[in-house]
């Protein structure tokens, strides 16, 4: 590798019609590492990045890029990784001048770093190895239908650190499009193959391994066109078919769905509307949303036929320039377990917008009334949003709240609540700036309080021209679903009999920052952050912490610098039964920046 | 074969030693192929031979040298800046990106003025030094778009920004001195200032202001003490009306969309005006930067046609050089000119990123006064 990277600038002559350029980072330095989960040692490394690019006759006829890197950690290099990264990114660009435009790209990578959600806390850290392959190619010959295919796979093999335990993912997707314009007709159809393997890691739940096979066909087509007074008709027809292997069950399903709409512009202030949904399959789609968010089935109800259909209307007038006023209607009807569920729906909703004692105000309040065909439940819900900013002496302040108790129906009737807030505030001080911001969220079913999520979120910043301090919390609960990538909230879905194992989750974070730049071209940064959370899973608690420390200092001479680098990395789950993991390094050396050619 | 290596290298494989000298040949090996190239760029500097234009009475015109980076003013290179410049790279130079207006000071320092680099440009041949002078600031207090540039009797630099609307003042030292034409919530009282004199000895500024047809005459100050001029195609009035240079009273103007340059005295009264448009030599397409030599002859630029017309008071056409290319001697829309008290002829060939310098030796040589 070294001998290659050395003598590059001798091998790009390749005929008359090859261009290329090439630059990159070469750094080598002392570099020490200890820790629990790696083996301690010290010495003289070398890595560094590149960045090749290229094209062959013009860049219309064939052109590329390509990206290896090798030993890139934040102690050597910009990188943000902590572990000694290494890999390869490339892509080809085939005829994009043409009618036929095609590219393919190809990556690799080795112990690279990933993250394991939690949602509104810093993510977990995981590191692995992956790669990918995507081709594509277009046909956009005029007067004929354009075409796009699509073909990708990949795979990635990871670990948490602070776990003994792994998870793994592959995919492989094909899809194809085509648009066709035809006597104002705006045809569309498409199919797409999906396949998904993923094996989940266990950390936040012991009793067995968890993994998810899913394959699925779709197929789609549609059509719109435009209509009189600035109107436009569109129709969709979708037919999913697929099938999820989980550790508890399996389903199986077709799903058919139909949408169309209608909408006019009759004035420049009024707008009209209407939609019509139906699905033959309304579980299923409800498991597609789940396993498309990442989350597992714990156990399914096969062969129980559901469906459902709705219809709506919508009404939107500007008032004036100020005021928007909007009503719907909206009936729909389901099917599910022998029995129907039919719902209405009227809301009314207005928009406003002024200035407001020196500053910008804006609103919303919006309100449904929801009524059950069936059991003659009725219920009211209301959505207001309120924002404003302005500018009060030197002071820039600018905040947003909200409130909504949303009614919906999916199988049953049922209602969410939640608020949201969010301001900032910020002043200068001569030459120096401080601002703030906090924010904070909060979703409920109302039917089960302890069901839904709630943030709460508070940042600091002071900079002057040389200094900056920043400094962070954040505060976070709620129920999720257990996914590859990390735990998802929950779609908020009512009494549905949904077969989803849930996660409580709770936690809270904080850290901290500090850069200073006391002359040109010396950078000083240091970093803390320390995070918390309590996850419960099937009875099974897990407490969970991890703490990152990460100081550089650099001096730029030039294209090169001199850095010195001191990280420190610890993270653990007292669920996985293990030690929490523990990396430090530091690291003394040199980088060069070169145009190679 | 790629992927082997990696998988060899992710593996931690290490061998401190190899490690070393793989580290020092990577370092070393792109710095040398980096050096080549930047001889390549020094070649690139070379001066082309341009054969001296022989004019009547033994008059000639020698081109002298070009110039459009930090490098070119800088000394030779000894063997110790040489290994730094290997091992830690060349630094980084400024470069002229779209040179608009040129002009000397007392001390023979070059100043350009760069609408695309936000700044302007010193080059100190003499000493050998380079400054690039900018202003960045939040709001509207910031050079945008550097059109033209004059030097006072002490070097102080004034410079027209017609993106503001503003004339940024300098010190002899580049420091920011002060902004005239600044008004209340800062915008500036021009719509679009672009050419620019300065009378030391009666301390008044002239600046046209291409939007509104008019030059203003200011005090130091910035007030406004006389307007000249008005839209139209008479005696006296301009239709976008750009570069202007002050030459003993004669106040010449480049009255642009009329094709032609008038020659006003300095109280705004006409006198006379030389061009008209066309394709052929001695009309005027595209009138850009003007100037005056030793001898009184006036020196228009024109930018479509990439040359450079002299004419006499008469307004009858001399002679012209220059010509559309990349060569040396040769301009890509060229903009401003200046020529200074030894008859030396700056050309700002925008395009081709540099200026290029000619010299005048005219009968008797070295006149008393110069421009400006």
């Amino acid at each position: 590798m070294l001998a290659t990277a050395a003598h590059t600038p001798a091998q790009v002559t390749v005929g008359n019609d090859v261009s290329m350029n090439m630059n990159g980072q070469i750094s080598a330095g002392y570099t020490g590492d200890y820790g629990n989960e790696i083996a301690s040692d010290h010495g003289f490394t070398a890595g560094g990045n590149a960045t090749l690019t290229g094209s062959f006759y013009t860049p219309n006829f064939l052109s590329f890029q390509v990206n290896p890197y090798f030993n890139q950690s934040r102690d050597n290099s910009t990188s943000s990784s902590i572990s000694d990264s290494s890999g390869v990114v490339g892509s080809v660009s085939l005829f994009s001048g043409s009618n036929y435009p095609g590219s393919i790209s190809v990556s690799r990578t080795y112990d690279s770093l990933g993250t394991f959600n939690v949602p509104g806390l810093p993510n977990y850290t995981t590191h692995g190895d992956s790669d990918g392959f995507n081709v594509g190619w277009g046909v956009n010959v005029p007067d004929w239908p354009h075409l796009s295919l699509n073909y990708s796979q990949g795979t990635n093999d990871y670990s948490i650190y602070g776990t003994d335990t792994t998870g793994t993912s592959d995919y492989h997707n094909f899809n194809v499009h085509a648009l066709y314009l035809i006597d104002g007709f705006n045809l569309n159809g498409g199919y797409v193959y999906n396949q998904t393997h993923a094996e989940y890691p266990l950390i936040l739940q012991t009793q067995q391994l968890e993994s998810l096979n899913n394959d699925g066909n779709s197929y789609s087509f549609g059509a719109s066109h435009n209509l009189p007074f600035h109107g436009n008709f569109g129709a969709n027809f979708n037919r999913s078919d697929f099938t999820a292997d989980f550790s508890d069950g399996s389903y199986t399903g077709t799903v058919d769905t139909v949408n169309s709409n209608v909408n006019f512009h009759p004035t420049a202030q009024l707008t009209l509307g209407a939609d019509f949904n139906y699905t033959d399959n309304l579980l299923g789609t409800l498991y597609q949303n789940i396993i498309s968010a990442g989350g597992i089935l714990q156990q399914s109800t096969p062969g129980q036929s559901s469906n459902s259909w709705d219809a709506s209307g919508l009404a939107s007038y500007n008032l004036t320039k100020h005021w928007i006023l909007s009503g719907s209607f909206e009936h729909r009807d389901q099917s599910y377990f022998g029995s129907s569920f039919g719902s209405n729906s009227l809301t009314g909703s207005a928009n406003y917008w002024n200035r407001f004692l020196g500053g910008s105000l804006s609103s919303v309040l919006s309100v449904t009334r929801l009524t059950e065909d069936t059991s003659n439940l009725s219920a009211v819900g209301l959505l207001s949003v309120v924002s404003y900013s302005r500018r009060i002496m030197l002071w820039d302040v600018s905040g947003t709240g909200n409130y909504y108790q949303n009614t919906q129906t999916l199988l049953v009737g049922y209602t969410t609540s939640g608020w949201g807030y969010s301001g900032q505030l910020g002043r200068k001080f001569g030459a120096l700036h401080w601002s703030a911001n906090a924010g904070g969220s909060q979703s409920l079913l109302n039917a089960s309080p302890g069901y839904g999520y709630r943030s709460q979120n508070y940042g600091t910043g002071l900079n002057i021209s040389w200094l900056g301090f920043t400094g962070t919390y954040a505060k976070s609960s709620g129920t999720g679903l257990l996914g590859v990538n990390g735990v998802v909230t929950t779609p908020l879905a009512g009494e549905s009999p949904l077969p989803t194992n849930l996660i409580l989750y709770g936690g809270h974070a904080y850290g901290g920052g500090i850069g200073i730049n006391p002359y040109k071209r010396l950078t000083i940064t240091f970093s803390y952050a320390r995070a918390f959370s309590d996850t419960v899973s099937n009875s099974v608690g897990s407490q969970n912490n991890s703490e990152n420390v990460f100081g550089r200092v650099q001096y730029q001479f030039r294209q090169m610098f001199f850095n010195a680098g001191y990280s420190r990395f610890v993270q653990g789950f007292s669920a996985s039964g293990t030690v929490p993991a523990q990396l430090n390094s530091f690291y003394v050396g040199v980088e060069r920046w070169f145009n190679f050619f | 074969m790629v992927q082997f290596l990696l998988n060899r290298a992710a593996k931690h494989w290490r061998c401190p030693v190899l490690e070393v000298c793989g580290a020092i040949l990577l370092i070393v090996s792109p710095a040398w192929a980096a050096q080549k190239n930047k001889k390549a760029d020094k070649k690139a500097s070379v001066q082309a031979s341009v054969p001296d234009l022989l004019l009547d009475g033994g008059r000639k015109l020698v081109y002298e040298r070009n110039f459009g980076w930090e490098r070119d003013v800088k000394p030779k290179k000894g063997f110790w800046a040489r290994v730094v410049d290997v091992v830690a790279g060349p630094p980084e130079y400024h470069t002229l990106m779209r040179p608009y207006s040129v002009v000397t000071d007392s001390r023979g320092r070059i100043i350009v003025t760069d609408p695309d680099a936000a700044g302007v440009h010193i080059f100190d041949f003499a000493q050998q030094k380079y400054k690039f002078l900018s202003r960045q600031e939040k709001g509207k207090n910031s050079l945008f778009s550097p059109q033209c540039v004059a030097v006072d009797a002490k070097d102080n630099i004034y410079v027209t920004d017609s993106e503001s609307g503003k004339i940024f003042v300098f010190d002899a030292n580049g420091k920011y001195d002060r902004m005239i034409g600044a008004l209340k919530f800062g915008e500036g009282i021009f719509k679009r200032p672009t050419g620019i004199a300065i009378d030391s000895v009666a301390n008044r500024i002239y600046v046209t202001d291409t939007l509104r047809n008019k030059i203003y005459v200011m005090d130091m100050q910035g007030s406004v003490v006389q307007t000249i001029g008005k839209p139209g195609g008479g005696e006296g009035e301009f239709n976008f009306p750009t570069e202007l240079r002050l030459d003993g009273n004669d106040l010449i103007v480049v009255d642009a969309m009329n094709f032609r340059v008038q020659v006003l005295d300095k109280s705004g009264n006409f006198q006379y005006a030389i061009g008209k448009i066309g394709d052929t030599s001695g009309a005027m397409f595209r009138p850009k930067g003007i100037a005056v030599d030793s001898e009184g002859d006036i020196y228009v630029v024109d930018g479509l046609w990439g040359a450079i017309q002299v004419f006499n008071r008469k307004g009858e056409l001399l002679y012209y050089f220059g010509g559309r290319g990349t060569a040396a001697g040769k301009f890509q829309l060229p903009t401003g000119l200046f020529i200074d008290r030894s008859d030396r002829i700056f050309v700002a060939d925008s395009l081709n990123r540099r200026v290029q310098i000619y010299r005048y030796w005219g009968l008797p040589k070295q006149a008393a006064g110069g421009a400006q």
